[in-house]
């Protein structure tokens, strides 16, 4: 077992960098897990849509009527009237909509004109629509109400907010909604980045030792065989990628710990990710007989991991990619490792054990296909004249 | 002098081919990718379409001629806000679960919505049937203080439904949130010139490489052969910029805005703060090789994740709640330097980020000059 044991040398030798990469790739999906999580409910809540209102009326009955109205149904962001910061809101959509109520729009208002409630918004948006009807329901039953009821203001104001209190009844048919959006699920899609990356990077790293053209020649004409050499190196490999795992596994409980561990879902995560963890490990190997520098090394592994997390769905959820993205997805391994770990997270409302099952063993097909790959090429070197 | 090293410096920079090849692959094969991945996104995600909903077939439904009206106002027209279909209870609940339809209505003593899970469709369904039910009570409320209303048309006033908005918008840009992806995109690949550099620290230091042991015994000033090291890596690395933004713009047409001459000036600025940065890690941090590109690409990945690479809010975030950060953060500066470009009629903040990149890249580069100058070894 020297080369086996020469890997764990190498491995000790190279932990600053390696140490390096784990701690920024666990950061990033941590970070990235926090920030977009969303709370899930049981119970139907309506949609609350970020918006901006500026006023730049005076605080007449129906512009405050107004305000209220759109505070109650959305969650007003505040924000200064100044284009840039308003432009920057929209674009990163802290807002999704910026409702500005013109100078003047309460006497026009009143007199019966249109003078219209400026929107600034992201062009035929489904929020846009939402908030255009909160919008347009508040002033059209003001405006009515102004025209046809003989009641003083205050009245007024009284009757519409009493009829914009009517409600439609909403039941849930099942009152267990999605896990889809809870940050375990997010943190175990990340995974797939961090995992994906941090295997490459490392297998890659060391096997770019043994790759070195004399050193590979030497050991190319020792007594081991080729084959047993690659079995050590790959078994090597496997411990590391394992470790990593183990790792970023135990982070999870730590981080989520309570929420994780009583859903019940863990086991079949861990099971996932183990399972995706091989897949890492066969391709780290496939990079590392491929590749000689460490620049090349770094654009490969940005190239591979970056890429296979935006086509697969882990950064951008797979429900809104494309049909044609998710089929050209479905020849990567992270695309099923994905759509697992989707399916699991839907398992309190609709149980569909193939959905988990079949896409596991067509990762482990895959993992078994780009081994063979390697090795084929491992023995084509072994000939080739480099 | 100086032209002959320059050359012979670019020759061999771009004898590593391999190297090369990869670092401009690199930018335009994620390019490619998010292209693939964004192609769609906005019209699937954002993108309004028709509400699917069912009402099921029941007698209070036929006798319910208002309501039925109403449906059929809001699912006709030029935009439709529901796609109803009128469907028997087993029908919708089937189709419910599979998801081809957000809703179901069931109209009998009052009017009610089941639903599978929240969401923005059935808060639309949910938003259009409290409407209804609303303008009822209104109407009730109405001719109870003045039973007059009805003959001076108030039913007609009612279904009379004006849009109270107009939309405006800053300037003529759309606000597409998947640009900032590919700008971040950007600055991440001038970020990469950070691995020139550190090639070039590395062949001119003597205790790193036997090369540069070799060079620094020669009679050249090292400035000299610094300038031009670097001048060398500028030339190849700013073209690789420039063919990828060649690539984004006329290939994937992604839109940098019409200011063409400014954005190669800040590809340029990009080219150079990256290329500083790999120099001044290069020769600041007293670690092996492996340990510095690990460095480099750790430092670039979290610069571009910061300002957005991964996760485009995280730029957002970032400039809220740790806004020093985002001043420092050459990837950051990079992207936003874009955005303004695209965005922004005014140049200020153009000019802001421009200023601070430049500023970067002449603190970098004159950090690791004072580094490396008159290094002298006992033994190496």
């Amino acid at each position: 077992m020297q080369v086996f044991k020469t890997y764990f040398k190498i491995i000790s030798q190279t932990r600053t960098s390696l140490i390096i990469y784990y701690v920024v790739f666990l950061a990033i999906s941590v970070l990235i897990s926090r920030y977009s999580t969303q709370p899930a409910s049981t119970d139907f809540t309506e949609s609350k849509t970020r918006i901006a209102v500026i006023n730049r009326d005076v605080d007449s009955s129906v512009v405050q009527g107004l305000i209220d109205f759109l505070a109650q149904k959305n969650n007003i962001v505040d924000i200064e009237d100044d284009a840039e910061k308003l432009q920057d809101a929209l674009f990163f959509r802290r807002v999704e909509y910026i409702a500005i109520i013109p100078k003047g729009f309460s006497e026009d208002f009143k007199a019966g004109g249109s003078k219209p409630i400026e929107k600034v918004i992201v062009p035929g948006s489904t929020t846009s629509r939402y908030i255009d009807m909160h919008i347009n329901r508040y002033l059209h039953t003001a405006s009515i109400t102004a025209s046809y009821s003989r009641l003083d203001a205050d009245n007024q104001a009284r009757l519409v907010s009493e009829s914009m209190a009517a409600k439609a009844e909403v039941k849930m048919l099942s009152k267990t909604t999605s896990n889809g959006f809870i940050g375990y699920i997010y943190y175990y899609n990340y995974f797939a980045y961090v995992i994906l990356a941090i295997s490459i990077l490392g297998i890659s790293t060391i096997m770019m030792v043994f790759n070195q053209p004399d050193l590979r020649r030497r050991n190319l004409c020792s007594p081991l065989k080729l084959r047993s050499m690659n079995y050590q190196l790959a078994l090597g490999s496997a411990i590391y990628s394992v470790a990593c795992w183990l790792i970023t596994v135990m982070f999870g409980i730590v981080i989520y710990g309570e929420s994780l561990l009583s859903s019940g879902l863990l086991p079949m995560l861990i099971l996932n990710s183990f399972v995706f963890t091989i897949v890492c490990t066969s391709i780290g190997f496939l990079v590392g007989v491929l590749i000689k520098s460490q620049n090349v090394q770094a654009a490969i592994v940005n190239v591979l991991s970056l890429g296979m997390s935006f086509i697969c769905g882990v950064f951008v959820p797979q429900a809104i990619l494309g049909k044609t993205v998710l089929r050209f997805a479905s020849f990567l391994p992270a695309y099923w490792y994905i759509s697992v770990n989707n399916a699991i997270g839907d398992l309190s409302y609709k149980a569909d054990f193939n959905k988990i099952l079949i896409p596991m063993l067509i990762q482990i097909g895959f993992a078994i296909m780009i081994f063979s790959v390697t090795l084929f090429i491992s023995k084509q070197k072994k000939t080739s004249n480099q | 002098m100086l032209l002959f090293h320059y050359i012979n410096r670019l020759k061999c920079l771009l004898r590593d081919k391999e190297t090369v090849f990869w670092t401009l692959l690199f930018p335009i094969l994620l390019a490619t990718l998010f292209n693939i991945a964004f192609g769609s996104i906005t019209s699937a995600t954002e993108m309004f379409s028709p509400v699917a909903t069912a009402v099921i077939d029941n007698q209070a439904y036929q006798d319910n001629v208002p309501f039925k009206e109403a449906l059929k106002a809001v699912s006709s027209g030029e935009q439709p806000l529901l796609k109803v279909s009128v469907l028997s209870q087993d029908q919708a609940e089937q189709k419910l679960k599979e998801g081809e339809i957000s809703g179901i209505i069931t109209v009998s003593d009052g009017i009610n919505l089941r639903v599978i899970n929240t969401g923005l469709y059935q808060s639309l369904i949910k938003s259009f049937l409290d409407e209804y039910l609303q303008i009822e009570k209104t109407a009730g409320a109405i001719i109870e203080s003045n039973p007059s209303a009805v003959q001076n048309g108030l039913f007609n006033s009612l279904a009379d439904r004006r849009n109270y908005t107009d939309e405006i918008s800053f300037s003529g840009a759309e606000p597409d949130t998947f640009l900032a992806y590919f700008y971040a995109l950007i600055a991440m690949a001038c970020l990469y010139g950070s691995f020139w550099g550190l090639r070039n620290v590395i062949d001119i230091q003597a205790n790193l490489s036997p090369l540069g042991a070799r060079r620094s015994v020669s009679p050249t000033h090292k400035l000299t052969s610094i300038v031009c090291d670097q001048l060398a890596a500028l030339t190849i690395h700013f073209a690789e910029i420039l063919i990828t933004i060649c690539y984004l713009v006329f290939v994937l047409g992604v839109d940098f805005g019409k200011r063409g001459g400014l954005v190669v000036l800040i590809c340029f600025v990009g080219s150079v703060t990256g290329i500083s940065l790999g120099t001044f890690v290069g020769s600041a941090i007293r670690k092996n090789e492996k340990v510095k590109y690990a460095m480099l690409n750790g430092i670039s990945l979290s610069m571009s994740f910061l300002a957005g690479l991964m996760f485009i809010e995280m730029k957002y975030i970032v400039a809220q709640n740790v806004p020093l950060l985002s001043y420092i953060n050459p990837a950051a500066l990079l992207s936003d330097a874009f955005y303004s470009l695209n965005i922004y009629e005014s140049l200020t903040r153009f000019y802001l980020n421009f200023g601070l990149l430049c500023s970067l890249s002449v603190l970098l580069s004159v950090a690791s000059y004072m580094l490396v100058r008159r290094e002298k070894y006992a033994s190496i």
